[in-house]
Parts: structure tokens; sequence; C-alpha cells
């Protein structure tokens, strides 16, 4: 659990919030203004990467405490004040990401150092290769391989002369910043069965690494990309969780970091719901009392659903293995957030979506929070399946 | 007062010619607008629905056309979307005042539903206060009625494309060795959405009204617009996620949905005057 100061740290990044707005719309018409927002300084990326202690001199400090945010709690919090300003900068920018969490739950001790001290340096991304374009998220049918290659003269990546070459084959898609990653996991299969999906830390630098962005509808920051492994060389040590059981690693690794990272992606909702809302009560002053009673209707779901998203990822701190009410949460921020960003709109008038651009942003980003670790039918499944196995029957939400 | 709007009068068929050339496309009435965006797409059916109906929007609202399809008068082009047929423009009626001239060239336009069209704004909004805009004449607001109709007669015929897109992409996939489409909670997407239309179909087509209606005329209230929107708002969301990844992406699924999406923002109800007019303070 956590100890640092959950309102106190929302007020220390309120002002980052603030200035994220400023270039929201730069760099929805314009990824590539996200390097205006980085040279600005204004977004102290790498104190809110995830870091762990040792990786970086000048920690972000809240009232004198060093705050990590390590914790899915502290994730949360920061994702959803910064989420107010531009939500897709916040899994656009800069950082460990994804990949920081699985290299936590997976990782030996040199694997995590060999991926920390990398991130570390400034203006690095990572990516998390998962989706693949014929199979979509669906893990277990995967079909890049790692693949053996008869022996013979290598490249030097494998381990000895003479011995077969290790190699990754494949296609991904829908890999957010994977054009410009510098180092990121890869899932693949290396033999038949639900044990038989490994996770790889790769280099996109290897010869036969080729990624391109694609062109996305909304959250445009998180550069959505594909890429094509061909034959990219793989070590040993590549391999994530090889001092565990085959049952620890693969897709159960998948699984925990996705139950992590739901909450956080929850409260991407939660802010970019709290901004729908702010907005239109500063653009207008007066509402009929039918457009208050909606209003004030949004505010109470969004504060039930603030309650959710911090339950649930206080329950991915204490068990990340149970996605009950990191999957209800999700659902629950999606639903408001996609209600709350298109009811806010015509109360600014019918031309609201060309009168007010930020607005029309937040539409289209919604559906990139949606297709993040699993959909909402997804997620109701999950929930479904844990209430009936007993969990999430007595959360207390205060 | 009544609270209807009496359908658009069908026209007489008009040919369109498809995005993807070959023979003519007939629009024979306002209801076939939606048989020619269900096959045709967005260009196509607005085009067809140019052809039945005088462009019409009250003063300062919008609508959106094909790049060959001329607004009336001095309107403002606002924006484009990129919808998965070609792209359409968005144009903004020039505001209350300028707009006189462009009303009075619609009052012999739209003779069809200027009786009935005052109150529908009442209806779709409950504001029974709601005063006319300076400019505004019934015939302004009876020909902008009609085209709402049409419009959203075309956004029927898109959801049902996105839908059989979205079916199309699904029958390819698998999820655990079963055709996603067979999947239950797709299914149960898909089935919503069949209801939607089918609602949004019945209302459009004045089935309720024609009910209620002690003559059985076939009306529809501005309420029903209301409805229709609101079913297929919902209607096309769920099912383009249902695209998943792949909708988010810059493709047709994702502008198909899109421009859904904001012909309904554009004209999805009919005004009643409450947004961005003053009322109790917040």
């Amino acid at each position: 659990m956590t100890t640092v100061d959950l309102v106190a740290l929302r007020d220390h990044l309120r002002p980052v919030g603030a200035a994220l707005r400023e270039h929201a719309l730069a760099i929805d018409a314009d990824p590539g203004a996200l390097h205006t927002l980085l040279d600005s300084g204004v977004l102290p990326y790498r104190q809110l990467g995830g870091f762990p202690p040792g990786y970086l001199d000048d920690p972000l400090r809240v009232r004198g405490v060093p705050v990590h945010v390590r914790t899915c709690v502290e994730r949360a919090v920061v994702a959803e004040t910064l989420a107010w300003g531009d939500a897709s900068v916040v899994v656009g920018a800069p950082g460990p990401s994804m990949s920081g969490i699985v290299v936590d739950d997976l990782a030996d001790d040199e694997q995590r150092d060999r991926f920390y001290r990398r991130v570390a340096e400034p203006r690095t991304w990572t990516f998390f290769g998962l989706t693949e374009p014929d199979r979509g998220s669906d893990a277990a049918a995967l079909e890049t391989a790692v693949v053996e290659l008869p022996g013979g003269p290598d490249d030097g990546s494998a381990p000895g002369h003479g011995s077969p070459r290790t190699v990754l084959r494949g296609h991904k898609k829908y890999v957010g910043n994977v054009a410009r990653a510098s180092l990121g996991v890869v899932f693949a299969r290396h033999r038949p069965g639900p044990l038989g999906v490994g996770v790889y830390l790769v280099d996109t630098d290897r010869p036969g690494f080729d990624a391109a962005p694609l062109v996305l509808t909304g959250m445009r920051s998180i550069q959505l990309g594909e890429v094509r492994l061909r034959d990219v060389p793989l070590r040993p040590e590549d391999t994530l969780g090889r001092h565990l059981s085959p049952s620890r690693r693969g897709l159960l690794g998948a699984v925990r970091t996705f139950n992590r990272l739901r909450p956080v992606v929850a409260s991407l909702a939660v802010g970019v719901t709290q901004a729908a809302l702010d907005y239109v009560r500063a653009e207008r002053s007066s509402f009929t009392a039918d457009e208050r009673w909606r209003l004030e209707t949004f505010d109470d779901r969004l504060h039930a659903a603030r309650a959710l998203v911090l339950q649930a990822a206080r329950a991915a701190d204490d068990d990340p293995a149970d996605g009950t009410l990191p999957a209800a949460a999700k659902a629950a921020a999606l639903d408001l957030a996609e209600e709350v960003t298109h009811a806010v709109p015509p109360l600014l008038g019918p031309g609201a979506r060309w009168e007010h651009p930020y607005l029309d942003k937040l539409v289209r980003d919604v559906p990139g929070l949606e297709m993040m670790e699993g959909t909402r039918t997804v997620q109701r499944l999950t929930l479904a399946q844990g209430w009936l196995q007993g969990r999430a029957r007595h959360a207390e939400l205060v | 007062m009544s609270t209807d709007v009496v359908a658009p009068a069908p026209a007489e068929a008009v040919e369109v010619s498809p995005e993807e050339g070959g023979a003519p496309v007939r629009a024979d009435g306002p209801a076939g607008l939606r048989a020619v965006a269900r096959e045709l797409g967005p260009v196509a059916a607005l085009t067809a629905l140019a052809g039945l109906l005088p462009v019409a929007a009250l003063p300062g609202e919008y609508v959106l056309l094909p790049d060959d399809v001329p607004p009336p008068g001095d309107w403002a082009q606002v924006g484009e979307v990129a919808s998965d047929t070609g792209p359409l423009l968005v144009w903004r009626a020039p505001r209350a005042g300028a707009a006189r001239q462009v009303a009075e060239a619609h009052d012999a336009a739209a003779p069809a539903v200027a009786d009935a069209a005052p109150a529908a704004g009442e209806a779709a909004t409950g504001a029974a206060d709601a005063a006319p805009v300076a400019g505004e004449t019934a015939a302004t607001r009876a020909a902008d009625a009609a085209w709402r109709i049409g419009v959203a007669w075309v956004r029927a015929g898109l959801c049902e494309r996105l839908t059989d897109r979205a079916v199309e992409r699904l029958r390819g996939r698998t999820l655990g060795g079963t055709a996603t489409v067979n999947l239950p909670p797709v299914r149960l997407v898909l089935a919503d959405a069949a209801l939607a239309h089918l609602e949004a179909q019945a209302l459009l087509g004045g089935a309720a009204a024609r009910d209620a209606a002690p003559d059985g005329g076939a009306s529809i209230s501005g309420v029903s617009l209301a409805r229709v929107t609101a079913v297929l708002d919902r209607s096309s969301r769920a099912v383009h996620n249902l695209f998943g990844a792949s909708g988010f992406v810059d493709g047709e699924p994702a502008r198909l949905a899109r421009t859904i999406d904001l012909l309904g923002h554009a004209g999805g109800t009919l005004p009643g005057g409450t947004a961005g007019r003053e009322g109790h303070d917040a």
C-alpha cells in the first residue's frame, strides 16, 4: 500500500495537467509536436515514469517526500491528474510504461538493470509487443514465434559459433510507441500449448526489427505502430522470467501486467471525464434545470467511478493476479467517459464539435482508452467470472 | 400545439452516380436513402438526399455535404470530414440576420413540412417556450426538419453499413478457436444493433405516430427523432468497438463511425433552443 499523500500528489501535478492542456491540440494535429512539449520541460516524464529507486537522481518530491510512482495507486492518481490535460501524452511519453511493469514482474536482476539503465536515458521510449494483426490480443493464439535456425556463422548474437541461431519471426500491430522505442518486450510462442508463450526483452536496433507508425483517429501521442520481426536475433538473456517456473512467466506475466494497468487506464478515463465537465462549465455560466440535473448526475457518477478506480488500484497492488476490481473499474470509467464526452458538446451548441476542438479531441480519444488492456466487453466477462467466484463482492468504496 | 413533424414527402426518384461508378443510384424517397447509405456509403447517400430535398439548416447550424453538393447562399465552410467513401465538407448556415435571404429561398422549397415543423423543436427538447431565432421562418424550420429526418435515414443506413463491415471482419477472425462473430458477447452487440436499426426504421417511418394519430397520418415527432439519434449513437459506438484497435487507426471503419457520429451531432435532434442559451444559474 502506498504511504504517499494522494491529495498532495494531485495538487502537485495539477499545474502539469494544465500545461498539457495547452499543448493538447497541437499534438493532436501533429504527434511530432510532442517533442515541443518535452523540450518545454513542463512534463517531468522521467520522474513520473515509475523507475525503481536508484535509477533517478531526482525523484519526484511531494511535500518533501520522494514519490517513485511505483504502485498502481500512485500511477492511477498521476494518470488521472495529467489526463485532465491530455491523456494521450500520459501513454505516449517516454519511459518504462507497460514494459516496466512486466519487467518488474518477470525480469531477473540483470535484466531489470539492463532495462532501467537504458530507459533512464532521456527520451527513451519502450514498447509492449503483444497484439497481432490477425490474432488481435488473443495471446493464446500468437503466431509470432521463436525460431531456431540451423547453425553456421552467426552474427555474434547467438551463444556460440556454430550453434543454432535463435530468432524472432512475426508481425505485431497496434503497438504503442514502437517506431520510436529503443527497447521493449515481445510476446512470442516458443512451443505449443498454454505455457509455450514467452516474453522477450528486445532492443529495436537489432537487425530485422522493422517498425513504422500508424495514423490514429485520436490519442495521437501514443503513436501506435506495427513491427515486422524478420529473424530478429535473440540471446538467452533476453528471455524474461528465465529464473521462474514456466507457470509464472509468459502469459501469466501479461495477465498480471494488464491487471495492474487497467486501473490506470480507468483513471485516464476519469481524468478525461473531469476535463469534459470542467470544460463545459468554463464555457457556459448557466444551465437550464434539466441540464444542471444531468451535469450533477455526471458529477455523482464521476465521484463513484473515481472511488472504484482507486479501490481497484489498491486491489491490484495487493494481488495483481486478481483482475476483478480492475475490470469493474475500467468498464465503469469507460462507460462514463464515453457518455459524458458525447453529452457535453451539444451543451455548447449544435456546432460544438467544430467550434470547440478540444471537446472533439476528447470524443476521439476515448475509443483509444477502450482498446487498451481489453475492451469493456472483456472487462464485463472478467467481472462476472470474478463475482461468481466470490471476488469483489465485499469491496468497500469510501 | 402539435408536436409532430410530417415526414418528408417522397419526391420523384433521383439518380445519383455512385462513387464507384456504374449504374446510377435511385433513391425513391427518404426511406430509400437508407439503402443507398448502406450499400454505397455517406457520399452517395448525402448526394441522394440533396437530390430529394433542398439543403437546409437553421441560422448558425451545420450540415455535412459532399464536395459536389453546393450549400445554399453564403454558407461558411468550417471543416472537413474524411468519410469512408470520400470527403464531406462541413458547412455552417449564416447566423441570425444574415440568414433571412436563405430562409426565404427555402420557403418555396419545402412546403410539405411547413405547418408542423414549429412544434417539432419544442418536442425535441421539451422546451415549450423555445422561441424561433431571428431569421427563422416556419418554412425554414420545416425545411430544416425535413433535412434532419433525411440525415437520420442516412445514418440508419450507415449504421447498418458499419455493422456489415464489422461482421465481415469478425467472420474472418478467431478467438480461442471460435469465430469471433460467434462469441456470445459479440452476438449480443449485433443483436442490440439489429434492434436499434429496426427501432430507427419504425420511428422514422412514422409507425409510432401513425398508431397514435387519430387520422392515421404518418408523422415523425421531435421526440422520435431524438430517440432515433440516441439508439443509432449507442449502436454505432458499440459496433465500432467490435473493430478493436483496427477501428482506432485511420481506416474505413473509423472514418465511417466518425461520419455517423458527426452527422448525428450536426443534425441528430430538432433544435429546441436550450443549448447555448441562458437558463438557471448552475
